[in-house]
C-alpha cells in the first residue's frame, strides 16, 4: 500500500480528500470558462459587426482539417477517460498505453494547427492592419483574423500545458505512484483535457463553419 | 450509480464523432437563419456529452453540476450585454464600415 493512499491531515477519509480535489479542480475549469467568456463576448460583438467578413473568411478557412482536428481531439479524449478508469482499475499499463495515445492526439492536433497558421500567415490572413488577403477584402476581415488568431492560439497554449500534465502522469504512473485507492492526479489531469477538449467543439462552429 | 464504464466512452465517442459529421454536413445546407444556432446547438450538446460522460457529470453531486452550470450561465450572461449594447449603439458609435455604419449612412436605421 503505498503511502498516499492514506489521506492528509486535514482529512476525514481518504473520499473526502478525493472529493476535495475532484471540486477543486472543477473549480479551477469555471474561472477558464470566465477566461474564454470575455473572448466569445468579443466574438459575439464582431460577427455581429461584420457577419459579411465573418462568413466569407470562415467560407476560406480549411475545414476540412479543422475537421479533423475535431475528431483528433475527441478522439484524444477518449483516451485519457479510458486511461483513468485503466488506473481505477489496476491496470498501470494500460493506462501508460492510452495516457501515450493521448498526448498524441494533442501533438497531431498542434501540427495541423501549425500547417494553418503558417498557410494563414503566407497568404496575409493577419490580424489587425497586417492583414493583406488579397481575395476577401470585407471590412471587418483583419477582426475575424484577429479573434481567430487569439482564441485558437490561446486554445493551443492550452493544449500545451495539457500535453505537459499528461506527461507528467505518464512518468509518475510509470513510477507506480498511482493505484486504484489514489489517482486524483491523473483524474485531474483528465478533467483538464476534456475541458481543452470542450473549447475546440464551441470554437470549430464558430470560426469553420460559418454559413 | 457508478462511474461510466469504457463501453459507455466508447458509444459517447461514437456519438460525439457522428455530431461532428453532423454539423460539417449541416454547413454546407442552406437553412437559412438557421445555420448558426443549428451549429451552436450541436456543439451544445458535444459539450453536454463530454461532461456528462467523459467527466462523470452524470453521476457527481450537485455542487459539481452548480460550479459548471454557474459558469455558463456567467458566459451566456456577458455575451448577452455585449450584444444588447452592440445591437442598440447609435450610429455615431458603430465601427467605420460595419454594416450597421452602412446603414445608418443610407439611413435605413431612421
Amino acid at each position: 500500500m503505498s503511502a498516499e493512499s492514506y489521506p492528509e491531515l486535514q482529512f476525514q477519509d481518504v473520499e473526502r480528500q478525493h472529493h476535495a480535489a475532484k471540486l477543486a479542480v472543477w473549480l479551477f475549469l469555471s474561472t477558464e470558462v470566465m477566461f474564454f467568456a470575455a473572448l466569445f463576448a468579443a466574438y459575439s460583438m464582431f460577427h455581429y459587426y461584420y457577419p459579411e467578413a465573418f462568413s466569407e473568411c470562415s467560407h476560406h478557412m480549411e475545414r476540412w482539417v479543422a475537421t479533423f482536428e475535431t475528431a483528433d481531439l475527441l478522439t484524444s479524449s477518449l483516451f485519457m477517460a479510458l486511461a483513468i478508469h485503466s488506473v481505477k482499475v489496476d491496470k498501470r499499463g494500460l493506462a501508460g498505453l492510452f495516457l501515450f495515445l493521448a498526448f498524441l492526439g494533442g501533438a497531431v492536433f498542434l501540427i495541423l494547427h501549425g500547417h494553418e497558421y503558417w498557410k494563414d500567415a503566407s497568404e496575409g490572413a493577419l490580424p489587425g492592419r497586417f492583414y493583406h488577403l488579397e481575395e476577401i477584402k470585407a471590412p471587418g476581415a483583419g477582426m475575424y483574423y484577429a479573434i481567430y488568431f487569439f482564441m485558437t492560439g490561446l486554445h493551443s497554449i492550452h493544449v500545451v500545458a495539457g500535453m505537459c500534465l499528461i506527461a507528467f502522469v505518464f512518468i509518475q504512473n510509470l513510477r507506480g505512484r498511482y493505484s486504484p485507492a489514489y489517482y486524483n492526479p491523473v483524474e485531474g489531469v483528465g478533467l483538464y483535457w476534456h475541458f481543452v477538449d470542450m473549447v475546440w467543439v464551441f470554437l470549430y462552429p464558430l470560426f469553420y463553419l460559418i454559413r | 450509480m457508478s462511474e461510466p464504464t469504457p463501453r459507455a466512452y466508447i458509444i459517447n465517442w461514437v456519438a460525439l464523432i457522428g455530431l461532428t459529421a453532423l454539423t460539417f454536413g449541416l454547413a454546407h445546407v442552406d437553412l437559412g437563419a438557421w445555420n448558426t444556432p443549428v451549429a451552436i446547438a450541436i456543439a451544445v450538446a458535444k459539450a453536454a456529452l463530454i461532461a456528462l460522460i467523459f467527466m462523470h457529470l452524470i453521476v457527481e453531486g450537485f455542487v459539481f453540476r452548480f460550479v459548471l452550470v454557474g459558469a455558463t450561465l456567467l458566459l451566456l450572461l456577458l455575451n448577452l450585454v455585449v450584444l444588447l449594447d452592440a445591437s442598440t449603439r447609435f450610429p455615431l458609435a458603430t465601427p467605420p464600415l460595419s454594416h450597421r455604419w452602412e446603414q445608418s449612412r443610407v439611413g435605413k436605421l431612421e
